[in-house]
């Protein structure tokens, strides 16, 4: 008996050892799933790099792929920005006048102001135009705009600068991003720029 | 000044005549201004003119003290806009950081670079009026010995197209 009852007392603690184990692989494996699941997601999250999006253009709606170029060229700012934006602007439209005529047409440029509660969408239009008439000047509803930005992961931030005139600044990416047909990041130019580095760049993906 | 005027009597009509310029500011002004003498040189300065869509518009420079005593500058204003601001952009985190500076001392020859992309001067809503090819006075504010705005360093640049 007292064996039967040894060896069924080890059966049952084998057994509650067994549930114990198949408990922590259970978990474990829970764990380990959640985590790549997790991951998966993030990566996928992190590799978004572009698509289609949509913004405005003097109070029109405005979609990406109904005006997209052979290569795009997508700068992220806002009009009132006195020194960044404008300085790349015009490295931009030097660039340009470094191709000739036929591959000028297949470069597009579009710039977009995240400012809209300051920068009237004519104002953007008008503003990106004297860089060079081709440059199309774009804002949107907030909603738009934070897709774009999640799109090319361009944070921006309004921070409140009180001592200054304009009461606020907008802190973002000094980076122009070159895009495909389809909206996808070819490469991208970070600060600091110049316009023979963003002609040479062109002349590449031409 | 006196040594490039030929004559003693040129010499002592001219230091008359400034004693007189200096004495009628005085009276015609209540708040004394010290006379405006260079203190500042913006080398290679220019502006950009303003563009339409924005008000907002930039000027750059080297900006040196040319006097013998530290400076420290609390404003800039000129005729041709309706504020100008001394700021600094820094890069932090892959932004582009842009921040007024409300001061900005500067030791005897000490230089400060205004440079697109940089430190610059914020120009704000120019007079109709201000075109390319067009010369404004830049007029900066430094503290006197008592904190107070008093002295007056103007610099001329030209109005540049953007590139």
């Amino acid at each position: 008996m007292s064996n039967f009852g040894y060896t069924r007392g080890m059966q049952t603690d084998d057994a509650k050892t067994y549930s114990k184990i198949s408990k922590l692989i259970g978990v474990a494996s829970l764990v380990v799933l959640v985590g790549l699941t997790l991951a998966v997601f993030l990566y996928q999250r992190e590799s978004i790099d572009g698509g289609d999006f949509e913004l405005q253009y003097r109070n029109q709606p405005w979609r990406f792929s109904e005006h997209a170029n052979d290569i795009n060229i997508l700068y992220i700012g806002y009009a009132k920005c006195p020194d960044v934006c404008p300085m790349t602007l015009s490295h931009v439209a030097q660039a340009l006048k470094q191709l000739g005529p036929a591959d000028q047409q297949k470069v597009s440029f579009f710039f977009l102001s995240v400012d809209r509660d300051h920068d009237n969408q004519d104002d953007v239009a008008t503003y990106a135009s004297q860089f060079n008439p081709s440059f199309i000047g774009l804002s949107g509803t907030r909603e738009q705009i934070d897709n774009v930005s999640r799109l090319y992961h361009a944070t921006y931030i309004i921070d409140p600068d009180p001592n200054s005139r304009l009461g606020y600044s907008i802190s973002h990416a000094d980076r122009i991003h070159f895009l495909d047909r389809k909206g996808k990041v070819i490469t991208k130019i970070q600060s600091p720029h110049s316009s023979d580095e963003i002609a040479s760049a062109l002349k590449g993906l031409l | 000044m006196n040594s490039r005027i030929a004559s003693p009597l040129t010499s002592v009509i001219g230091s008359f005549l400034a004693f007189a310029v200096v004495s009628v500011s005085g009276h015609s002004n209540a708040q004394a201004v010290t006379p405006v003498t260079p203190r500042l040189d913006l080398e290679r300065g220019y502006v950009f003119a303003p563009l339409a869509g924005s008000p907002a518009t930039a000027g750059y420079g080297v900006l040196t003290n040319i006097s013998k005593e530290t400076l420290t500058i609390v404003g800039v204003n000129s005729e041709s806009f309706k504020a100008i601001e001394l700021h600094e952009t820094k890069e932090e985190n892959g932004l582009m950081k842009m921040k007024r500076l409300p001061k900005l001392t500067l030791k005897p020859q000490q230089k400060f670079e205004l440079k697109p992309g940089g430190n610059h001067l914020m120009l704000f809503e120019a007079n109709p009026l201000v075109k390319q090819g067009d010369r404004v006075t830049l007029v900066f504010q430094i503290e006197d010995k008592t904190g107070k705005p008093t002295i007056q360093s103007p610099v001329d640049v030209p109005v540049k197209a953007r590139p």
